[in-house]
This record gives structure tokens, C-alpha cells and sequence, in this order.
């Protein structure tokens, strides 16, 4: 395992795409949190609210990218041969990944520290628990990365794939949120083309609330998808609200049955 | 180039991406006029009354949603139809047996292009095919409904000049697959900020509640982030010129210069594939 970790964080340490990302999401941290000091439309904790969101999405494109070249080019073959265990392999792959993980997200927010100067009600606990979650998150989606990319031999579909499930369940999120946010009575202005004005209505009467079976799914599928989380974690840091520690656990629990189903999977594959 | 395209046409034939990405149009057309439908049965909307088909606009408001994200599909298709040419050292054999490197370039262009258009074709038609009984016909003018068409086409070409640009000179698939995608959101998502500050309005009013509790409209006052001059202008071109704003305002028919927006469509495509010919005739193909 350990040396499988070094492998791993050699190569990790060599690779342009993460040496590139980690430069680009630390000049972005740095311009943004410089733009919201000096009073920009951005505000400093809608620049660190930002952090899990471009986690999610760098990690669709270096998991696959990272990670599919070692089912291309036959390195994974090569460490199974001296008798390294296909866990031990999944493992060092999803450790690494998290490391590369907290490092984008961490050159992000320290850049962000240098830029400007962090919310005064970002106290001990608010920021913990942002940090926990945002690293919890990290694990999941590098969990699901790592699920479709150690399972998918090509490399190409594994990166189609990881880009689209983080961008599809961004937006997703985002659409769930406005959703659940909504009551049954909750007033809706809808503009009437024959009086050429709002008219108020509930959600309800516009079939805009989402009751039932539908909200226990759509609740269901926002706390528990990566790109729904970051989200979340979004939403409450734009708002200055503190992250409920359920999120964490969520992500924890994802991470663990992606992980168990991806090693599952990834000791039955034929790896030719 | 007629050999390169018949071999193009029929690698396409055979692609299951293509198919698949036909399918999900197919699939989304339907399932945006049944959703339509059965949203406004929900509100109590009687559809079999005319003024009603008249004053909604219904079947407009859905059948050309497809603008929005016939981008992402051709990123994602185009991508892995040209990088796997690459991973498969097909592009070097249709050079070696003597084809230019310009017919082999301006080949996976055209073909590009006509799987994005059939794509779009299957959206229409499906969306048609069951929209037009539940919802009604077309209400608005038809010449703003073939401005719309037209001007869609000539943005999905500028959509494909820029996917084929970046996969033809990218040699990873994988690489090239990422980067389209990741751009179209990218682009996707700027020209939604765009719009939003090019929407906001000039002055905001605000609600104050009097001393006897009754609510009334405050004065109006300026918007300080309403944009004007030089920066409205600016927003404004950029908004018309990514190909992600343009299919913003042809998905909710809120274009109002079809002609100047088809004009920046074809400038990009043209700019695009000049520069990708360009840096694909000097690219070593190893």
C-alpha cells in the first residue's frame, strides 16, 4: 500500500493537469477575494462559498484524466502482477485523489486568505465545519470518480461521464434547492399577459410544490449527490449560515458505499 | 473529401454515441411538450380553447428549448468521434493513402455538423410530433420562427467550428472530450451572468409598509448595478457573439437582431476553422 501511495503521489507530482488546475483555481481564489475587498459585486464569503463547487467539477476532469491513464497505458495491470491486492490499489488511487482533492481546494482558500480578509462571523466552529464539509465532499465525488473511472476502460467515456454527472448534478442541485425551498403556500408572481400585471399565487396552485413521494426523493437526492451538496454548502456560506453537520455525514456515507461498490466491481473486472 | 465523407458517414452510422445523443433528443422533445402538458392540465388550463393556445404560446415555449443544450451534446459527440479517429491512427492513414490534411480537417467539420443538425432535427420533430396535438399549433409570426430555426443553425456551425478546433488539434481524447465540455458549461454559465446584468432593471422598486400596516411602492430608485454606455454595449456583444448566448435567446425567442446574431455565428465558425485548419496542417501527427 505504501508504496503504491508513493507511486501514486509521484506521478500526482509530475502531472501537468494538476499543476495547472491548482495554479488556475489559486489565481482565480486570489482575484476574486481581491475584487470582493475592494467592495466587487462578490462578497467574501460568496468567494469561499464558491470552493466546493470548483472541487467538484476540477475533480470530474483530473480523476479520469489522472487515473484512466493508468488503465490505458496498462499501469494497473503492472501493479497487480507483483502482487499488490486490487483494493490496496483502489485505496491508494481514492487516497490520492482526496490529497489531490484538499490540495486544490486548500491552494484555493489560502489564496483567497491572501487576497482578502476572511468574514469576521467565520469563527472557530462556522469555519470547521466548512472545512469538514467541504473536505467530506471532496472525498464523495472523488469516491463516484473513482467508481466510474476504475470500472470503465476507456478513458474517454470515463471523462465524458465524471464531467457530466458533476456539472448535471450542479445544476441539478441548484433546481432541487429552488424547489424545496418552496411551500405549499408560498406566494408565486405570475404575470397575467391579459391584465398586464403580477397576480400572486401559492406554489401549490402553480403545481410548483413538490409533495409526497417526490419530495422525499428530491430531498433524498440533494442531500446525498456530490454536486447537490456543494450546492448546499454554497448556499448556506453565500447566506451566513453555519453548515449543518448532517452534510459531512452524508458525504461520508456516500463516500464509503462508492467505495465498497467500486471495489466490488473492480475485483470481478477483467483487466486483460 | 467525398471518399472522406462517405467513410465519415459511414463511421457515423455505426457510432453509438450518435445514436445515443439522437436518442436523448428524441427523448427530450417528447418529454418537454408531455411535461408542458401535463403541467398546465395541473394549473386547470382548458388547451382545446384557442385564445388559451393563442395567449400561452405553448408549444413555442418548448420547441426550441433545445437550443440550450444542443451544445453540450455536440461537445460531448464530436469529441469522441474525432478522438477516437485519433486513439485509432485513422487520421494518419487517411493521410497516408493521400489525402490533404485541409479535406480531412474540413470532412470531420461537415460531419460533425450534420450529426449535431439530425440531432436537433430529432428534438424538433419529436417535440412536434406530440407536441402539436396536445398544445396547440404555432402562434407566434412564422418569419420569427424561421429567424429562429435559421439562426440556430448557424449556431449550432459555430458550436461544431469550435468543438472540432479543439479535437482536432488535441491528440488525447480524453483531453479533448474534457475540454469541450467543461467550455461549453464554462460559456453556458458566463452568458448566464451576462444576461442577468444586461436584465437588471434601471430603477428598483421597493415595498414600505406604512404606520397603519398597509404596504405601498416605494419611490423608484437608480440601479447602481444597471449597466449603461460603453460597459451595456460591451456586455451586449459578448452576450450576441458567445454561441451559449445565442442559444439562450433563440431558446426563449428574446432575440431582436436575427441578422446581426447569424452574422457573429458565421464570423466565429469562420474564425474557428481558418485557425483550426491553420494549426492542424502544421501538427505532428506521430
Amino acid at each position: 500500500m505504501r508504496n503504491l501511495l508513493a507511486a501514486n503521489f509521484l506521478r500526482l507530482r509530475k502531472s501537468a493537469l494538476f499543476w495547472g488546475l491548482l495554479l488556475s483555481l489559486s489565481a482565480l481564489g486570489g482575484v476574486l477575494a481581491c475584487s470582493a475587498a475592494r467592495g466587487g459585486r462578490l462578497s467574501m464569503d460568496n468567494v469561499l462559498s464558491l470552493c466546493p463547487v470548483l472541487v467538484v467539477t476540477a475533480l470530474s476532469a483530473l480523476i479520469p484524466i489522472f487515473f484512466g491513464a493508468e488503465h490505458s497505458e496498462g499501469t494497473l495491470r503492472n501493479k497487480l502482477v507483483p502482487g499488490c491486492p486490487r483494493w490496496a490499489v483502489y485505496c491508494a488511487g481514492l487516497i490520492a485523489g482526496t490529497a489531490a482533492a484538499v490540495l486544490l481546494g486548500g491552494a484555493y482558500l489560502l489564496a483567497a486568505a491572501v487576497g482578502g480578509p476572511l468574514p469576521d462571523r467565520l469563527n472557530g466552529g462556522a469555519l470547521s465545519l466548512f472545512l469538514l464539509g467541504t473536505l467530506a465532499l471532496a472525498a464523495s465525488s472523488c469516491a463516484l470518480y473513482l467508481l466510474v473511472t476504475l470500472n470503465c476502460r476507456r478513458r474517454s467515456l470515463s471523462a465524458a461521464a465524471c464531467v457530466l454527472l458533476a456539472v448535471l448534478t450542479l445544476l441539478g442541485g441548484i433546481y432541487l434547492g429552488d424547489t424545496l425551498r418552496l411551500h405549499g403556500e408560498t406566494p408565486v408572481g405570475v404575470w397575467d399577459e391579459a391584465a398586464h400585471r403580477f397576480v400572486w399565487q401559492s406554489a401549490a396552485e402553480r403545481g410548483l410544490y413538490a409533495g409526497g413521494v417526490r419530495r422525499v426523493v428530491y430531498q433524498v437526492l440533494y442531500s446525498v449527490l456530490p454536486g447537490c451538496q456543494a450546492v448546499q454548502i454554497n448556499s448556506a456560506m453565500a447566506l451566513g449560515e453555519t453548515i449543518p453537520l448532517r452534510l459531512p455525514l452524508y458525504s461520508l456515507a456516500v463516500a464509503a458505499l462508492s467505495t465498497g461498490i467500486g471495489i466490488f466491481l473492480f475485483r470481478r473486472k477483467d483487466l486483460r | 473529401m467525398t471518399k472522406l465523407l462517405s467513410a465519415n458517414f459511414l463511421r457515423l452510422w455505426r457510432n453509438n454515441t450518435f445514436w445515443g445523443s439522437l436518442g436523448v433528443c428524441v427523448g427530450l422533445g417528447a418529454l418537454a411538450a408531455l411535461g408542458e402538458f401535463r403541467f398546465q392540465v395541473s394549473l386547470g388550463a382548458d388547451l382545446s380553447a384557442p385564445e388559451v393556445v393563442q395567449a400561452k404560446a405553448l408549444l413555442e415555449g418548448q420547441f426550441f428549448e433545445y437550443a440550450a443544450f444542443i451544445g453540450i451534446l455536440a461537445a460531448e459527440f464530436i469529441s469522441l468521434f474525432i478522438g477516437t479517429e485519433y486513439s485509432d491512427g485513422a487520421i494518419r492513414n487517411k493521410i497516408v493513402v493521400g489525402q490533404s490534411r485541409l479535406s480531412v480537417y474540413f470532412a470531420n467539420l461537415v460531419t460533425g455538423f450534420a450529426a449535431s443538425l439530425l440531432c436537433m432535427a430529432g428534438y424538433m420533430l419529436s417535440c412536434l410530433a406530440v407536441g402539436a396535438p396536445l398544445l396547440g399549433w404555432f402562434t407566434k409570426p412564422a418569419p420569427l420562427l424561421l429567424y429562429a430555426i435559421l439562426g440556430s443553425v448557424v449556431m449550432l456551425a459555430a458550436f461544431c467550428a469550435i468543438f472540432t478546433f479543439v479535437s482536432m488539434n488535441c491528440s488525447k481524447k480524453s483531453t479533448s472530450v474534457v475540454v469541450c465540455l467543461l467550455g461549453v458549461f464554462v460559456l453556458l454559465i458566463l452568458a448566464v451572468v451576462i444576461n442577468g446584468r444586461l436584465e437588471a432593471p434601471e430603477f428598483i422598486t421597493g415595498y414600505e409598509m406604512s404606520v397603519n400596516g398597509e404596504i405601498a411602492q416605494a419611490v423608484p430608485e437608480p440601479n447602481p448595478h444597471y449597466l449603461t454606455g460603453v460597459k451595456r454595449e460591451v456586455y451586449q456583444l459578448l452576450y450576441d457573439l458567445l454561441p451559449t448566448g445565442q442559444s439562450l435567446q433563440y431558446a426563449m425567442l428574446g432575440f431582436t437582431d436575427p441578422a446581426k446574431l447569424m452574422g457573429l455565428s458565421a464570423l466565429v465558425a469562420a474564425v474557428f476553422s481558418a485557425a483550426g485548419a491553420a494549426l492542424f496542417r502544421r501538427k505532428d501527427l506521430k
